[in-house]
């Protein structure tokens, strides 16, 4: 509703700025765009805010004939003719107001008003209608608004009416030769004519779809009078004969060539003529109709269309064509880029009130944001008072983005979609990893395989219940292992059984004491067999198991825990792993003696330390033979350079935990000692000074 | 709707935006608690907003709403959106930095939600792995510091690096409170390697030089460990008592470590009087008081992971012991061993025998604390004339 009334006004002052735009202008159609924020109109408020400080006459066309086009899907077909039964304005008003413009905005306000009672409330300076508000517009406006508003309005009235025709003829095919237009023209009096105007607002205003063609897009940022703009579209109309004639160009033109000789120098006619004769395919023609409007345009704006010589003049071709991406638009109206209709706008009623405080609140925010809007204003407006190339290339990139905007505000469920995109989005980042765990306890799948051996094959896809066991033959599986191990003593065999026999167990999501066992039992065999990566992982395994609540013999498996984080010198892990520890954790024997470990290793305590590593429990001397090598070595280091003259070789063997003489000899052979001549002692000085 | 509203232009516009989109996508700032702004908050965004910034917004305002509700793990789980499409945006910004200030604000909110939301796994006894959230937060964090490092070949005014000391920042506090130290070699080696380590602010210097010297601490580096922290004691801000404490709860056993005690002032000043018998033991050579103050403070000293760093201290501590026995022989350069284990027993040590105190005074005499021999066949120790027991500091010099 207000974007119409927006559009006349800021259509008012655009025309009254003249060809310098003052920024405060600009800064209104800035304003006018942000007001409609989102709402279907903002690629014509683009556009106009394009034409801004370019064109005047013509300009007022166009916003009248946006505004028209806002409300276009409703009005096609009673649109025929409907300018004719305006009531014309008095002549003057003319004087004051192009013609659809001062029409435009003398009913803008009634719909204002019919707004008022329901609510809006607009601030005064919105109330006034155009002509005061234009009356405040630079002089000169005046003075040029006079002769232009009398020159151009037959003029644009016919200019209405063919694009119309044009519009109708692409879209309806009617099959007659003749204008419709002409004929409309001709017969003002028309019946159908009369119901817009009798309803009072959206209907009266709502005109002509064709109005698209002559969107300011089309038009050259140079300025141009009216004559100028009456022309191109006349050109419109021409090749919109030529589409009807199916080719027959020459003789639309010929047609045509009697309207208005003073503007259309014979040889402009043959020129065009040739350029569609060039074309091939409807895209081409498409692309030379378009790019032959923006050229002739500026040239006859110039005046120069008599000065051309036009039978030199560069034929249209994909060089020099600009294609402004309009034509994807046109020939594919999208519908989401159709905007609605004031009606429409009603019939949805997206919140009276809603609507009404956005605008209040961006009323006050408008402040803030004026020098920012101001900002981008100028740098339209440098972009399109410079060279052409590089606005063309502004705009399109515009169009582009005019088109992402649009697309959002495409029909469908918004909220649903960014609902959606919101929850799939926290899936894809924080969730992702989450996949294995669900995957497992997704698995309810319970095996059917009876084997009790398998062969370990690491899994790439989902897992085959046919080649899967369930738990009660895990269970006979294990102890046939069990039993078999201990004949065969063939730990591949037996860590390939038991790595099946875990990989079935997590494909099923079995968590439970069997799993314990199992993941026991392999860590146990693993340092057995000094298989460090294996038992890790099990041990891994067994921390999560345990921290579950699956009882297990936890206290033993910490200690292999603390001995583990020895083996890596992870004293930060062992440190942040003391807190873990209860009372009564810290009482069992077996924690103890780690921890008495952990000290000993920590102080360097060879004595002790090897003190321990005789008495460890359970599986924890397999564990300590790991790095045993690394302590006697730091031990044998610090022997040898704080005894003097010579340590004997029994101390060293019993203070470095080895079980035999021999054993330690080799030991001090591989670690470089030199021992004394009679090889009961190691010379302390030179094998200090040969470490 | 003004929120929006500023929002929007928030987002197009350079200049404001340092301060406001800061403001607007923190938690420390009033809009969180309007709850008008929850109202089709989704739509509205998309409104208002290009990508990727609607989908940070959105996300940002429903992490809001999860707040109020108490769902820490939704909170995360949005923050953790805002992270990322905050991310997109700022990749998408070339040769520009001046989103770094968002940057950090938008990682900080991610970490403390991933704590709270670790807590809040904790009171719901979940069977997710301890530290997952925080995992998944370092490895969002990690992936925004990648983009930061790898945007080296830029101007320092306008390049991206300058946003690497604060995530690196961030990673040490996950990384130490996950306790995967080893992840934080790495990132020390990119700051080393890069010119940014000359342009961290002191604050940021503060912070880093804390965890590398922790860092330093935990592997055994003491020298390096206690120049880090003093570093950052000497340069935290004054009324920063609280950080000046942690710095110190880590700074203190590694200076007494290399020799040095701290003054009862100072423990008083910064309520650490843990630390005092600690002090008094180890200077005096009282075992027996060592053992007992570590056991009557082991819950505090093992919050902090200094447990093992302090039972270090016993080294030092026989040294002392050591030394009063040494002057208590009059000064003799031919100490006996029985003496040592006398005065070890005197101390109540555990498991004291000959073959132990020569242990003992072995890894004494390698480490230098002790200049001498151990004669094995005499069961003697024999010290130097000169300086039998150097001062501890002057062997780290």
């Amino acid at each position: 509703r207000q974007e119409g009334w927006q559009q006349g006004r800021g259509g008012v002052q655009q025309g009254g700025g003249g060809v310098q735009q003052t920024e405060l202008q600009e800064q209104q159609g800035e304003q006018q765009t942000w007001q409609q924020g989102g709402q279907a109109g903002y690629d014509y408020q683009q556009s106009q805010q394009e034409a801004l400080g370019t064109q005047e006459g013509c300009h007022q066309e166009q916003v009248t004939a946006e505004h028209q086009q806002q409300q276009a899907p409703q009005g096609v077909q009673q649109v025929q003719g409907e300018q004719e039964a305006y009531p014309q304005p008095p002549a003057l008003q003319y004087t004051y107001f192009p013609p659809w413009v001062g029409y435009q905005q003398a009913q803008q306000p009634v719909q204002q008003v019919q707004l008022d009672g329901q609510g809006v409330q607009r601030s005064p300076q919105t109330v006034p209608t155009a002509s005061p508000a234009h009356n405040l517009v630079s002089s000169n406006w005046n003075l040029k608004g006079n002769k232009r508003g009398l020159l151009s309005t037959p003029q644009a009235k016919q200019v209405e009416e063919m694009d119309k025709v044009k519009k109708k003829s692409r879209w309806d095919a009617p099959k007659n030769s003749q204008s419709p237009a002409l004929a409309a023209a001709r017969s003002p009096g028309n019946a159908e004519s009369n119901k817009p105007i009798s309803s009072s607002s959206p209907g009266m205003s709502a005109s002509s779809p064709g109005s698209s063609t002559s969107s300011p897009r089309v038009f050259p940022a140079k300025p141009q009078n009216s004559a100028a703009t009456s022309i191109s579209l006349r050109t419109n109309e021409k090749q919109v004969q030529r589409l009807q004639d199916g080719g027959q160009a020459g003789e639309g033109e010929k047609q045509n060539a009697g309207v208005d000789p003073d503007y259309w120098p014979p040889a402009l006619k043959s020129y065009i003529h040739r350029a569609f004769a060039a074309c091939n395919t409807p895209a081409d023609r498409d692309k030379v109709e378009q790019f032959l409007r923006v050229e002739l345009n500026t040239i006859f704006a110039e005046g120069k269309q008599w000065q051309i010589n036009w039978n030199n003049y560069p034929l249209p071709s994909d060089g020099n064509f600009n294609t402004r991406g309009q034509k994807s638009r046109w020939d594919t109206p999208s519908p989401s880029e159709e905007p609605k209709t004031f009606s429409q706008q009603l019939a949805e009623g997206d919140g009276e009130e809603e609507e009404k405080g956005e605008d209040a609140d961006r009323m006050q925010g408008k402040e803030v944001f004026k020098k920012f809007r101001k900002k981008k204003g100028k740098n339209n407006r440098m972009f399109i008072s410079t060279e052409p190339d590089l606005r063309f290339t502004v705009i399109e990139e515009d169009q582009h983005k005019i088109n992402l905007r649009a697309q959002r505000f495409a029909p469908g469920d918004k909220k649903f979609k960014a609902k959606l995109s919101i929850d799939q989005l926290i899936k894809s980042t924080i969730m992702n990893n989450d996949t294995d765990e669900i995957d497992l306890l997704q698995f309810t799948t319970e095996g059917t395989s009876e084997a009790l051996e398998k062969q370990y094959l690491r899994l790439t896809s989902a897992p085959d219940p046919s080649t899967v066991r369930p738990e009660r033959v895990l269970k006979t599986s294990l102890a046939h292992i069990l039993k078999k191990g201990e004949t065969l003593k063939d730990y591949k065999y037996m860590c390939e059984q038991l790595k099946s026999i875990r990989q079935d167990l997590t494909v099923q999501g079995i968590r439970n004491g069997l799993t314990v066992e199992v993941y026991e039992t392999h860590a146990r065999m693993a340092l057995k067999n000094g298989d460090r990566d294996e038992f890790n992982q099990c041990q891994t395994q067994l921390k999560a198991l345990y921290s579950e609540g699956i009882p297990g013999q936890q206290a033993e498996f910490l200690a292999y825990r603390i001995f583990y984080l020895i083996l890596t010198n992870s004293t930060a892990d062992l440190s942040s792993l003391l807190g873990e520890l209860t009372p009564t954790l810290r009482s069992n024997h077996c924690i103890s003696h780690a921890l008495k470990v952990q000290l000993a290793w920590l102080l360097g305590d060879y004595h002790q330390f090897f003190k321990l590593y005789r008495e460890a429990p359970n599986m924890g001397k397999s564990l300590l033979n790991l790095f045993v090598e690394r302590e006697r070595r730091t031990a044998l280091k610090a022997i040898v350079r704080a005894y003097r003259p010579s340590v004997e070789v029994v101390h060293i063997s019993s203070e470095l935990g080895f079980d035999a003489e021999e054993e330690c000899l080799s030991f001090l052979q591989s670690s470089g000692a030199v021992l004394t001549d009679d090889c009961v002692s190691v010379d302390c000085k030179v094998t200090s000074c040969k470490m | 709707r003004h929120y929006f509203g500023v929002l929007e232009n928030v987002t197009c516009l350079a200049v404001l935006i340092l301060m406001s989109l800061q403001a607007l996508v923190s938690f420390q700032h009033l809009h969180i608690h309007n709850q008008k702004l929850w109202v089709d908050f989704e739509g509205q965004c998309q409104k208002f907003l290009e990508n990727p910034y609607d989908e940070m917004i959105a996300a940002h305002i429903r992490c809001a709403m999860a707040v109020s509700n108490g769902d820490m793990m939704e909170a995360y789980a949005c923050q953790g959106v805002v992270t990322q499409s905050f991310l997109k945006a700022f990749q998408a910004q070339k040769e520009e930095n001046w989103a770094i200030p968002v940057l950090k604000r938008v990682v900080s909110d991610l970490r403390q939600f991933a704590l709270k939301a670790e807590a809040s796994l904790v009171r719901s006894k979940s069977r997710r792995k301890p530290g997952e959230m925080l995992e998944k937060a370092a490895d969002l964090i990690m992936s925004c510091f990648r983009v930061c490092v790898s945007d080296s070949r830029t101007a320092l005014e306008v390049s991206k690096r300058v946003g690497t000391p604060t995530l690196v920042n961030q990673l040490f506090k996950i990384y130490f409170k996950i306790n995967t130290l080893h992840l934080c070699k790495p990132l020390v080696r990119a700051i080393d390697g890069s010119d940014i380590k000359d342009h961290f602010t002191k604050a940021q210097f503060v912070t880093y030089k804390y965890f590398v010297g922790k860092k330093d601490m935990f592997d055994s580096d003491f020298k390096a460990a206690a120049e880090s922290l003093e570093f950052a004691f000497n340069c935290c801000y004054i009324s920063s008592q609280r950080n000046k404490r942690l710095i110190l709860i880590y700074l203190i056993p590694v200076k007494m470590l290399l020799g040095y005690m701290p003054k009862p002032e100072l423990l008083k000043k910064y309520d650490l009087l843990e630390f005092e018998d600690v002090r008094r033991a180890v200077s005096q050579g009282n075992l027996l008081l060592l053992s007992q103050t570590l056991r009557k403070h082991e819950a505090f000293f093992i919050r902090f992971g200094i447990y093992l760093i302090l039972q270090k201290l016993k080294i030092i501590s026989y040294r002392n012991l050591f030394k009063k026995v040494y002057v208590l022989l009059g000064g003799t350069h031919q100490l006996p061993l029985r003496a040592f284990e006398d005065a070890l027993k005197f101390m109540k040590v555990e498991d004291i025998d000959i073959d132990e105190v020569q242990c003992i005074v072995a890894n004494l005499i390698d480490k230098n604390y002790i200049r001498g021999y151990i004669s094995h066949q005499h069961q003697k120790v024999v010290v130097s004339k000169q300086v039998p027991f150097p001062s501890v500091a002057t062997l780290f010099k």
